[in-house]
């Protein structure tokens, strides 16, 4: 039996502060990464047979 | 060009002249006869825990494989997931930060997340660039189709997996967990807000 995976902890304090201003301050992708993600995306979902995701 | 850029430009030359490639979802009675990424756990997963997984709803599963030789190139499956705070203590610094921030007062606790149980290539693929396509499917899926609310894409990842997330534009949750053999990260979807129009 494989192990299993680690819960997302719970932030607090200092951390969730910075974490949201991160959320309110969400550093945009390069061009170059976002048409990387676009190719892949396009490329692969033709090939999805049942994927309900 | 970066070599991780031409890793990923090879994957899709090899890839794109393949027509029995497909994506399939895992389902209970399916069965997975070889893999090998050269991680005993990841192996053993796919190999054995995915259906089961599966039928309990504790994660789907999908292989990346050829439809005729059913040689599986890579896996991941996926779980929901949510990013949890905490509760600030009353402090006026908070407040100033609430003040500013949230004028209506509305402050979400919990965030919405698509979590990466697993991931992962075979040894014959390695370094092609396949992992970083399932990532860009993923993160793509996510935000484009958002078929139910989700902010965030997490992962577990192993140690020697981090600089791979981190080219993907995945960041620490926490410093608790810093030189631990397995580390939580996140990626942002509204990092690809401004280009809602590229997706």
């Amino acid at each position: 039996m494989a192990k299993p995976v680690k819960e997302t902890p719970i932030l607090f304090g200092e951390e969730a502060r910075q974490f949201e201003v991160r959320m309110l301050h969400p550093k945009p992708l390069s061009p170059a990464r976002v048409k990387a993600i676009r190719r892949d995306y396009e490329f692969l979902r033709k090939k999805c047979v049942n994927c309900s995701f | 060009m970066s070599s991780f850029a031409r890793s990923v430009s090879t994957a899709h030359s090899e890839m794109k002249h393949n027509d029995t490639l497909q994506l399939r979802r895992l389902d209970a009675g399916d069965v997975v006869k070889q893999f090998d990424c050269g991680d005993e756990d990841l192996n053993d997963f796919i190999l054995t825990d995915a259906p089961l997984y599966y039928r309990v709803r504790l994660a789907t599963s999908y292989v990346l494989e050829d439809k005729i030789s059913g040689d599986v190139i890579g896996y991941f499956s996926l779980a929901h997931d949510r990013i949890s705070l905490t509760d600030f203590p009353s402090n006026s610094a908070y407040n100033r930060f609430r003040k500013q921030f949230f004028a209506q007062g509305k402050m979400f606790k919990s965030y919405p997340a698509i979590k990466i149980c697993r991931l992962a290539t075979d040894k014959r693929h390695r370094g092609s660039g396949v992992g970083a396509m399932l990532v860009n499917l993923i993160i793509a899926s996510y935000k484009k189709e958002n078929r139910a609310g989700c902010r965030f894409v997490t992962v577990d990842a192993y140690a020697d997996a981090l600089d791979f997330y981190f080219k993907q534009g995945f960041l620490p949750l926490s410093k608790e967990d810093e030189g631990a053999d397995t580390r939580l990260l996140y990626f942002d979807l509204e990092s690809l807000r401004s280009t809602d129009d590229a997706l």
